[in-house]
């Protein structure tokens, strides 16, 4: 695209912000992400296209790049990344108060259909339907958790260095029982000295990462 | 220290260093709630985890809903909510210009390049644990279980059904093999 367009682009984007007002917007966008939310059953990636269409098509508010951008962006902070990036693109488009109503438009729902799940789950607790149904569900869990740690190794490791964090990691949880708190600490404190060490570039070749 | 304090203090430090989504966080709950004080027995945080990835949403959201309402009802699951989400939120509003300006630093960069395998290492020992206790990982394990993983992993991870209809079609698995009598 050309660089006027853009720059026409944003400009009508902004104006059109200013018009409908900073409370109306954060209106909006509590509602967006409130009716967004329970599609982000197992990561938060694919909200993406709808969100796209309530935002950059139907409000004309933000340009499509960057969505995308700040749902990178939305990766490095603590959290789930639809939260993050409702608190983000809230922020962008509305400032404080929009990052407050997006974020609480992406947790309401969520936190409402699990309020109703641990009614139910105290109420049936003891019901032996219940406990046989628990006892497919656990392999599944097991199956389900194992299948999002490899899809996050595919990600992680880029050679032979990162793998074996991998097996560190878990070796270090499973038979010395460290608190993974401190795990966490730790490997970002190490990834910053390898990076004081490794002048010039990144630990290892990342051209298979997106 | 009160329950309540409790709680506020296990879901901002579970918000504050849960990177890379929710699955890598079960071991620091796991660690809080079932180890250190015991308000939990483990089967009972297997069962409460399975239904908090049964809804919708960051799994540690859930958890945190599913932990607080156990413990103290429906204020508990607000509080513990909250806290949960309280950090990124802080985070992000502090530090929204920063972030941009720096995430292509090298050392944070750097930092991430460890911090990723560290993550997927989390979460491959969320599933080994979960899967100790539910006695995959035994000698003893029976066909059943062991061939409802199998399925269910192959599910996750080769088709495009939607994990929610395979954890249900688990669930009435489970109910058809155990039906009681």
């Amino acid at each position: 695209m050309a660089e006027d367009d853009l720059r026409a682009e944003r400009k009508a984007a902004e104006s059109r912000l200013r018009h409908i007002g900073r409370r109306r917007t954060a209106l909006a966008l509590f509602w967006t992400f409130f009716k967004l939310s329970p599609v982000t059953f197992g990561g938060g990636f694919a909200v993406v296209p709808m969100l796209e269409r309530e935002l950059v098509e139907r409000g004309r508010l933000i340009r499509r790049e960057e969505i995308v951008d700040l749902f990178t962006v939305a990766q490095t902070v603590p959290g789930s990344i639809y939260v993050n990036a409702g608190t983000f693109i809230g922020y962008r488009l509305a400032g404080v108060l929009g990052a407050v109503m997006a974020t609480a438009g992406a947790l309401l729902p969520t936190f409402l259909i699990m309020v109703v799940l641990a009614v139910l789950y105290d109420g049936l607790n003891m019901n032996p339907y219940v406990e046989a149904a628990m006892s497919g569900l656990r392999p599944a869990i097991v199956a389900l958790i194992a299948y999002a740690g490899v899809r996050v190794a595919k990600t992680a490791i880029v050679g032979p260095l990162t793998a074996v964090v991998v097996v560190v990691a878990f070796g270090m949880l499973y038979f010395l029982h460290i608190h993974p708190v401190i795990l966490i600490l730790a490997g970002g404190a190490i990834g910053v000295l390898l990076g004081f060490a490794h002048r010039g570039g990144r630990l290892e070749r990342d051209h298979h990462r997106r | 220290m009160p329950l309540i304090a409790l709680l506020i203090m296990t879901f901002l430090l579970v918000g504050i260093v849960s990177f890379g989504g929710g699955y890598a966080m079960l071991p620091v709950i796991d660690r809080m709630v079932v180890s250190q004080v015991h308000w939990f027995r483990e089967t009972e945080f297997i069962d409460m985890i399975a239904v908090a990835s049964m809804a919708p949403g960051p799994i540690a959201t859930n958890a945190a809903v599913m932990v607080g309402y156990r413990l103290l009802g429906f204020p508990g699951a607000l509080v513990a909510a909250v806290s949960v989400a309280m950090p990124s939120l802080v985070l992000i509003l502090l530090f929204a210009r920063a972030f941009f300006k720096y995430r292509r630093h090298r050392l944070v960069a750097s930092a991430f390049d460890v911090l990723r395998p560290v993550i997927a290492g989390m979460i491959f020992y969320a599933a080994a644990s979960f899967a100790q206790r539910n006695g995959l990982l035994s000698l003893h394990v029976s066909w059943s279980t062991l061939l409802l993983f199998l399925i269910a992993f192959v599910l996750f991870a080769r088709t495009k059904v939607h994990p929610a209809l395979i954890l249900l079609a688990s669930g009435l698995a489970g109910l058809v093999i155990h039906f009681p009598r």
